[in-house]
């Protein structure tokens, strides 16, 4: 939580920064141009062996919208540090050919857009790849609308055109166009290939979501049933790391259900910390080791959403959707 | 000639000013260069360093101890006490009425308006740090001066002789042609190690290995040493062991190092040889570094560390015996203390490090019995009581086996008559049953509230090792 404290008011400096930066750049402009771009706006990885999680989805997006510049930020501080501290290690980079320079000089999101915009770039989608509509949802759209709210006295000058946000995996809150019960169909759908390996194994399928303690996570019991309603004859829990529903109401339920075997897999994008420890670590306070203490055999599947090419499906229909609701063609 | 020897005597020892026949007068020059005149043992103290604050326990202090530093873990009645910091307000402190502070000299020069404050209000503040093991023992002594445990002080010196002792005689045993060369980090982001003369270098060469780095730069009066990249990679077919520290200095993972970039040269990382140790049993000078040493030297040569022949000689073994056998068989990394930030994580209602009130916590055995228990390897696991010495019953065995291992559903289904469905453990029973890693009498009995012997739970540990990593199994017998 640290982090993003930090990273708050990182922002609300660098935003400061902007608007003073931008009034003054439109002030001397001429005439604008304006390119379109999209941001996927990511929580990131310093291992580079997870990174495939975070590139894989770029290459999903830039394929579907050849034309569209395509940048990814990261909105994790400690991250973006790492990486760029990386630039100027020869040793680094011999070993790691393949890392796109675009990673090692990666910036956060309000960054991001500020530089595009700088480049020409006024009508920006930006797409988190996040799982639901919580916390880093919510800060998110929050800094668009302050972008959003920068008003010029010539129209011309304007710094964006349309600035523009994408909506998380399992749908956004509120009246939208959107339904959200459809992004659940879809999300579940996306997740037939775990179902699969559950069912090979003759196992349930446990997921361990992020949640939070501030925010209902009632949107992981409803996407349980809505998986349960799509794949009856798997038994399928979903759980948080922090909120509803806890491990302890998924540890009972399992208990009650009779299962005697479960497959264990991060309901997160990218497989980090959490999954390595929280879910799969040694002591006795992870998923895998309580699950165990009650005779249930575990087997972990250590791999983020990100590697799966189904669910950075919905990302690209989510961008889709974005650039229709508000008349941008991609 | 006795001119000079009186002198070193002044030089070494701490002067004695004219004694009183009831107090005596000793007084020392702390790091800082401020003279500690001590008239009566203090009585008041607040530590502001984890390794005062064990060394103090260490001398048998407990209510001499009125307040401690944030970043405590060790003893677990040091979690009990009040926290102080630097950053407090000097109110906060002369509140508590100490009249000893004890810190260090990078503090003083960080907080000195705090540390003025202090000594205005009459509150001795000593700031104190070996860097080498022979300042850590002239250290101890000095925190037995402050405290009237000058022969307390001694003990330790003497006990931490003797463990070392024990631990030398065993490398020595080994070949200097077969010992290890390590690379040990102290800051991975800064590639970092630590100085020739420090005290975690001592920890790493007592346990019996090479440092690669003797030719590292120290960074100013501290224990850590520039080295660098390249440096580490020039060394990159010799390092046989990659080494680091984690704690609040190092926040590092083995899958850090493991990819990090032109690491892939390093013997040790193709190998699969990276290891993390705990900080505070290798950095913190206090006695507690015996088990640093004791834990590196299970990773250089663990042949040599995890004897159990002994145990396997056993007729019955307690539940403590076969913690250890388990740990060492397997060669598991031995859990130490948590910081306390960390120990309020898990629920109060769950036991926490240093909770049993049935194990000795100066001895070797608790090491084992905390490992086993964070682990997860024992099913009843109290709060407050451990019971070190009953037997280990059969179905405790086959408990720790399904924790510990990612055993395979057994092929065949068995029935074992003492073994009703209802029984919390029916599952793990069965398993280790029906992949012959334990088994039935010939009347078909698991008998599950048994002993075993010494000699069983080392067959049963191989066995449920063969079946876990190969998947092959047995028919049950």
């Amino acid at each position: 939580m640290k982090e993003l404290n930090a990273g708050k008011i990182g922002a609300s400096i660098l935003a400061a920064f902007l608007l003073v930066g931008l009034a003054h750049a439109s002030f001397a402009m001429g005439e604008q141009e304006n390119k379109k771009a999209i941001v996927l706006a990511e929580f990131g990885t310093s291992y580079p062996s997870a990174l495939k999680a975070v590139t894989d989805i770029q290459k999903q997006v830039q394929g579907s919208f050849p034309g569209t510049k395509v940048k990814i930020a990261f909105t994790s501080n400690i991250i973006r540090d790492i990486w760029h501290k990386r630039q100027g290690d020869k040793r680094f980079l011999a070993e790691y050919k393949d890392i796109p320079k675009e990673i090692l000089y990666v910036k956060g999101p309000l960054a991001t857009i500020a530089d595009l915009q700088d480049e020409g770039y006024r009508t920006i989608i930006v797409q988190p790849t996040l799982i639901y509509d919580g916390e880093e949802y919510s800060d998110l759209c929050s800094y668009i609308r302050g972008l959003n709210s920068i008003g010029t006295i010539k129209a011309k000058y304007m710094p964006f055109v349309k600035l523009v946000v994408g909506r998380p995996a399992l749908g956004a809150n509120g009246v939208v166009v959107h339904d959200y019960h459809k992004d659940m169909e879809i999300a579940a759908r996306a997740l037939l290939a775990d179902v699969e390996i559950a069912k090979k194994n003759r196992a349930a399928l446990v997921y361990m979501g992020h949640g939070n303690e501030f925010y209902s996570t009632g949107v992981y019991a409803e996407f349980q049933q809505v998986m349960r309603n799509m794949y009856p004859d798997t038994k399928i829990f979903i759980g948080t790391v922090e909120g509803f529903p806890s491990f302890n109401d998924v540890l009972s339920s399992v208990k009650q259900s009779g299962v005697k075997e479960v497959v264990l897999k991060p309901l997160m994008l990218v497989a980090g910390d959490h999954a390595n420890n929280d879910m799969a670590g040694d002591e006795d306070g992870s998923w895998k080791n309580a699950f165990k203490a009650a005779g249930i055999r575990v087997k972990c599947i250590i791999k983020g959403l990100g590697e799966n090419a189904q669910w950075a499906k919905i990302y690209v229909n989510h961008i889709m959707d974005a650039a229709r609701d508000n008349d941008i063609s991609l | 000639m006795k001119a000079i020897i009186v002198l070193a005597f002044i030089s070494l020892f701490p002067i004695a000013l004219a004694s009183p026949a009831l107090c005596k007068t000793t007084s020392f020059i702390d790091q800082s260069g401020h003279t500690v005149v001590i008239k009566r043992p203090f009585k008041r103290i607040i530590s502001l360093y984890p390794a005062h604050t064990e060394n103090l326990f260490s001398l048998g202090l407990d209510k001499e101890i009125i307040g401690v530093s944030e970043n405590e873990a060790y003893p677990p009645e040091a979690m009990k006490k009040p926290v102080f910091s630097y950053h407090d307000d000097a109110e906060r402190f002369l509140a508590a009425k100490p009249d000893l502070v004890l810190i260090r000299p990078m503090i003083e020069g960080a907080y000195p308006r705090l540390v003025s404050k202090l000594r205005e209000a009459g509150i001795e503040v000593v700031s104190l740090q070996p860097n080498t093991v022979d300042d850590m023992f002239a250290y101890w002594r000095e925190l037995g001066m402050l405290t009237g445990r000058e022969g307390q002080a001694e003990k330790m010196i003497a006990r931490f002789r003797e463990g070392l002792g024990k631990i030398t005689s065993i490398v020595g045993s080994i070949p200097v042609s077969e010992r290890k060369h390590v690379y040990f980090e102290s800051i991975h982001s800064k590639m970092k190690t630590f100085s020739p003369s420090s005290i975690a270098m001592f920890v790493l060469g007592s346990a019996g290995g090479i440092n690669i780095a003797k030719d590292a730069v120290t960074v100013g009066q501290t224990n850590i040493a520039d080295y660098g990249k390249e440096r580490i990679l020039s060394h990159a077919d010799e390092i046989d062991v990659y080494l680091s520290q984690q704690g609040v200095m190092n926040h590092v993972t083995v899958r850090q190092i493991m990819e990090e970039g032109g690491f892939e040269a390093i013997k040790a990382v193709r190998d699969g040889r990276v290891y993390i140790v705990d900080e505070k049993i290798v950095s913190r000078p206090t006695p507690r570094l015996l088990e640093g040493i004791y834990e590196i030297a299970r990773i250089l040569y663990p042949d040599k560390f995890n004897d159990i022949s002994a145990l396997e000689k056993k007729t019955i073994i307690t539940r403590a015996q076969f913690a250890e056998m388990f740990i060492k068989m397997l060669n598991l990394p031995l859990k130490t203390p948590d910081y306390r930030r960390d120990v309020k994580k898990r629920p109060e209602t769950q036991h926490r490090y240093g909770d049993f009130k049935d194990i000795d916590y100066t001895e070797g055995a608790y090491k084992f019995i905390e490992t086993a228990v964070y682990r997860g390897l024992f099913p009843d696991v109290q709060k407050y009581e451990f019971h070190p010495d009953r037997p280990i019953k059969r179905r405790d065995v086959a408990y720790a086996l399904f924790v510990y291992f990612d055993l395979p559903r057994a092929r065949e289904k068995v029935s074992i008559r003492d073994v009703a469905p209802c029984d919390p453990l029916f599952e793990q029973i069965h398993t280790a049953v029906g992949l012959g890693c334990m088994s039935l009498t010939r009347d078909g009995l698991f008998r599950p509230d048994d002993p075993v012997s010494g000699a069983e739970v080392f067959k049963i540990i191989s066995k449920a090792r063969r079946v876990a990593v190969n998947g092959k199994q047995e028919p049950a017998k």
